[in-house]
C-alpha cells in the first residue's frame, strides 16, 4: 500500500515534469531550424503520448488506493480498458514516435551535409 | 485474454523499439560528432528519451517483485523527464535571452544589425528599385511622347507652310487674272473705240475699204470669238479658281480637321496613359505613404518604450560594451589558447613524429651496429684466416726459396758438369781429330767407342754436330 503511494506521488511528478516538458517543448520548437521541424513535431506527439499515458497510469493508482473517488464518478469501470489500451496502443506508439523522432533528425542530419 | 497476451507482447516491442532508436541515436552521435550536432539545439533531449528504454526494459526484465520494479519504473521515468525538464528549461532560457538581444539590437538606430541590412536589402531595396524603375519608364515615355508630338506638330506645321505658300500663289495668281482680265477689258474697251472711230472714219472712205471693212468685220468677229474664248477662259479661269478656292478650302479644313484629329488622339492616348500612369503612381504613393505611416505609427508606439528603454538601454549598453571587451579579450586570450595549443599540438605532433623517426634510426643504427658487428666478427675471422693462410703461404715460399735455391745449385751444378762435359766432349773431340790425324784415315770410329747419338744444332749461326760415343 505504502509503495502504491509512493508510485501514484512519483507518476504525479512525473506528469509534472512532462507537462513542463512539453511546454519548453513547444517553446523550443520556435528556435529550431526548419530541417528538424519533423522530427521536432513526431517526437512532441510521443510527448503527448506518454503524457496520456501517465495519465491512465495514475488513475490506475489512485483506483488501487481510493477506489471511491473514481466510483464517484463513474470512471472505476473504465480504468481496466484503459489500462489495457495503454500498454497495447499509447506505450508502444511512443515507441515508435521516438524511433521515427530519431530517424527524422538523422535525415535532417544528412540532407544538411 | 488476449488483449493482456498482447500487452505483454507490447512490452517487449516497446522495449526492442527503444532500443533500435537508442542504438541509432548512439551511432549518429558517433558519427557526425558533438559539433555537427549542434545544428539541433535540443540535441541532448534526444540522447535523455532515449534512456526511456530504461525503465521499460526494468519493467519488463526485472527479477524483482512487481511492487519494486514498479517503483523503480516510476522512479526512472520521473528522473528521464526531470532532466528533459531541465535541459529544455535552460535551452529556453539561453535561446530567449539571445532572441531579446537580438530583439535589442534591431531596436537600436546607431547598430547595424544583420537583419536590418537584411531587411533592407531583401524587402526595401527591390521595391525602390521597382519604383525608380518605373519613374524611369515613365519619364522615358513621357520624353518618348513629347519628342513624337514635337515631331507631328513640326510636319503639321510644314504641312501648314506649304498649304500658306499654296494659298498665296493661289492669291497672286488670281490677282494676274484679275489684273490680265482688266488689262484685256481695257484693251477690247480701246479697241472698240479704236474700231468704231475707224468704222466711223471709215464709212465715209471708198468702198476698196470694204474689202477692209469685211476683214475687220471678220477680224472683229474673230476679236469677238477671240473675245468669247477670253470669257470662257475667264470663265474657266473663275472656275477653277472657285474649285481651287473650295479645294484649298476643304483641303485646309481637312488638314485642321485631321490635324485636330490626330492631335485629339495622340493627347487622348497620351492623356490616357499619363493618367494610368499617375493612378500607377498614385496607387504606389499611397503604398509608400501607408506603409510611411504604418512604420510612424509603429516608430510612435515604439517611442515611449524606446524613452523608457533608452536609458535601460544604455546601461545595458554600457554592461555589454564592458561584457563585449570582456568577451573580446576572452575571445583573444581563447585564440591564443587555441593557437598555444595549436602549436602545442603541433609540436607534439612533431616531437612524436620526431621521437618516432628517432627510434626508427635508433633500431635502424642498433641493427647496424649488430650488422657491423658481425661483419666485424666475420672480418677478424677472415683475417684470422688470411693471417693463417700467410703464414702458410711464407712457409711455403721459404720451402719454396729453399728449393729455389736447391733447383739454382742443381742447376749451376748441371750447367758445370755440362761445361765439363761439353769441354771434354772438346777435348775428346780434339783427341779423336788428332788421333785420326795421326792414325790416318784408316782408324775407324770402332775404336773410339761405340755411337750412342747424334745431333746437329746451330751455336752462333754455325752448325755444330755433336755425336756421342760410349768410350771403350
Amino acid at each position: 500500500m505504502a509503495i502504491e503511494t509512493y508510485v501514484l506521488w512519483m507518476d504525479v511528478i512525473t506528469l509534472l515534469f512532462i507537462l513542463l516538458s512539453l511546454a519548453f517543448f513547444v517553446k523550443s520548437r520556435e528556435y529550431e531550424k526548419s530541417m528538424f521541424e519533423g522530427s521536432m513535431n513526431v517526437l512532441l506527439f510521443g510527448f503527448l503520448i506518454i503524457f496520456l499515458a501517465k495519465i491512465i497510469d495514475i488513475l490506475e493508482h489512485v483506483n488501487n488506493l481510493y477506489p471511491s473517488i473514481l466510483a464517484d464518478y463513474g470512471l472505476a469501470t473504465y480504468v481496466p480498458n484503459m489500462v489495457t489500451i495503454s500498454a497495447v496502443a499509447l506505450v508502444p506508439l511512443f515507441a515508435v514516435c521516438v524511433l521515427m523522432a530519431v530517424i527524422f533528425a538523422r535525415d535532417a542530419f544528412e540532407e544538411s551535409e | 485474454m488476449v488483449l493482456e497476451i498482447l500487452a505483454s507482447i507490447q512490452k517487449y516491442v516497446v522495449v526492442l523499439l527503444l532500443l533500435i532508436a537508442g542504438f541509432m541515436w548512439l551511432i549518429l552521435r558517433k558519427k557526425k560528432g558533438e559539433d555537427a550536432l549542434g545544428k539541433l539545439r535540443i540535441n541532448r533531449v534526444y540522447t535523455i528519451i532515449v534512456l526511456m528504454l530504461l525503465p521499460y526494459l526494468v519493467d519488463t526484465f526485472s527479477y524483482f517483485s512487481g511492487e519494486i520494479a514498479d517503483v523503480g519504473k516510476s522512479f526512472l521515468t520521473a528522473l528521464i523527464f526531470l532532466a528533459i525538464f531541465i535541459v529544455l528549461f535552460k535551452l529556453h532560457r539561453k535561446a530567449s535571452a539571445e532572441r531579446i538581444k537580438d530583439l535589442k539590437d534591431l531596436l537600436k538606430e546607431s547598430s547595424k544589425h544583420p537583419i536590418r541590412y537584411e531587411f533592407a536589402r531583401k524587402i526595401v531595396a527591390p521595391e525602390v528599385k521597382i519604383l525608380l524603375e518605373k519613374e524611369k519608364e515613365i519619364s522615358k515615355r513621357e520624353r518618348s511622347l513629347a519628342a513624337k508630338n514635337f515631331a507631328q506638330e513640326k510636319v503639321l506645321q510644314i504641312k501648314e507652310k506649304n498649304i500658306d505658300n499654296k494659298i498665296v500663289r493661289m492669291d497672286a495668281l488670281k490677282q494676274t487674272i484679275d489684273k490680265n482680265f482688266s488689262e484685256f477689258q481695257d484693251k477690247k474697251k480701246a479697241l472698240i473705240a479704236e474700231f468704231s472711230e475707224k468704222r466711223a472714219f471709215l464709212g465715209t472712205e471708198t468702198e476698196g475699204f470694204k474689202k477692209r471693212d469685211k476683214d475687220v468685220v471678220r477680224k472683229e468677229t474673230e476679236i469677238a470669238r477671240k473675245d468669247k474664248d477670253l470669257a470662257s477662259k475667264i470663265e474657266d479661269y473663275k472656275k477653277r479658281k472657285a474649285e481651287l478656292d473650295e479645294a484649298v478650302r476643304k483641303h485646309n479644313e481637312e488638314a485642321d480637321k485631321r490635324r485636330e484629329e490626330i492631335l485629339s488622339k495622340v493627347k487622348n492616348e497620351e492623356m490616357r496613359k499619363v493618367k494610368n500612369r499617375e493612378k500607377e503612381l498614385d496607387i504606389l504613393e499611397a503604398e509608400i505613404l501607408s506603409m510611411k505611416r504604418d512604420v510612424q505609427r509603429r516608430e510612435k508606439n515604439l517611442n515611449p518604450r524606446s524613452t523608457m528603454l533608452e536609458s535601460k538601454e544604455r546601461e545595458v549598453e554600457n554592461r555589454l560594451s564592458k561584457i563585449r571587451m570582456n568577451e573580446s579579450e576572452i575571445r583573444e586570450e581563447l585564440d591564443n589558447l587555441k593557437i598555444l595549443k595549436r602549436d602545442f599540438a603541433k609540436d607534439a605532433r612533431q616531437l612524436k613524429e620526431e621521437t618516432d623517426q628517432f627510434a626508427d634510426i635508433k633500431d635502424d643504427v642498433e641493427s647496424r651496429e649488430r650488422r657491423i658487428e658481425s661483419v666485424k666478427e666475420s672480418y677478424n675471422k677472415k683475417n684470422e684466416r688470411i693471417k693463417q693462410k700467410e703464414a702458410e703461404l711464407h712457409t711455403v715460399e721459404e720451402e719454396l726459396y729453399k728449393k729455389r735455391k736447391n733447383l739454382e745449385a742443381l742447376e749451376a751444378d748441371i750447367a758445370k758438369r755440362s761445361k765439363d762435359v761439353t769441354t771434354m766432349q772438346m777435348r775428346l773431340e780434339k783427341k779423336t781429330s788428332e788421333a785420326a790425324l795421326e792414325e790416318g784415315k784408316k782408324a775407324t770410329d770402332d775404336d773410339i767407342g761405340d755411337l750412342v747419338s747424334e745431333k746437329t744444332f746451330k751455336k752462333n749461326g754455325k752448325s755444330v754436330k755433336v755425336t756421342r760415343r760410349k768410350l771403350k
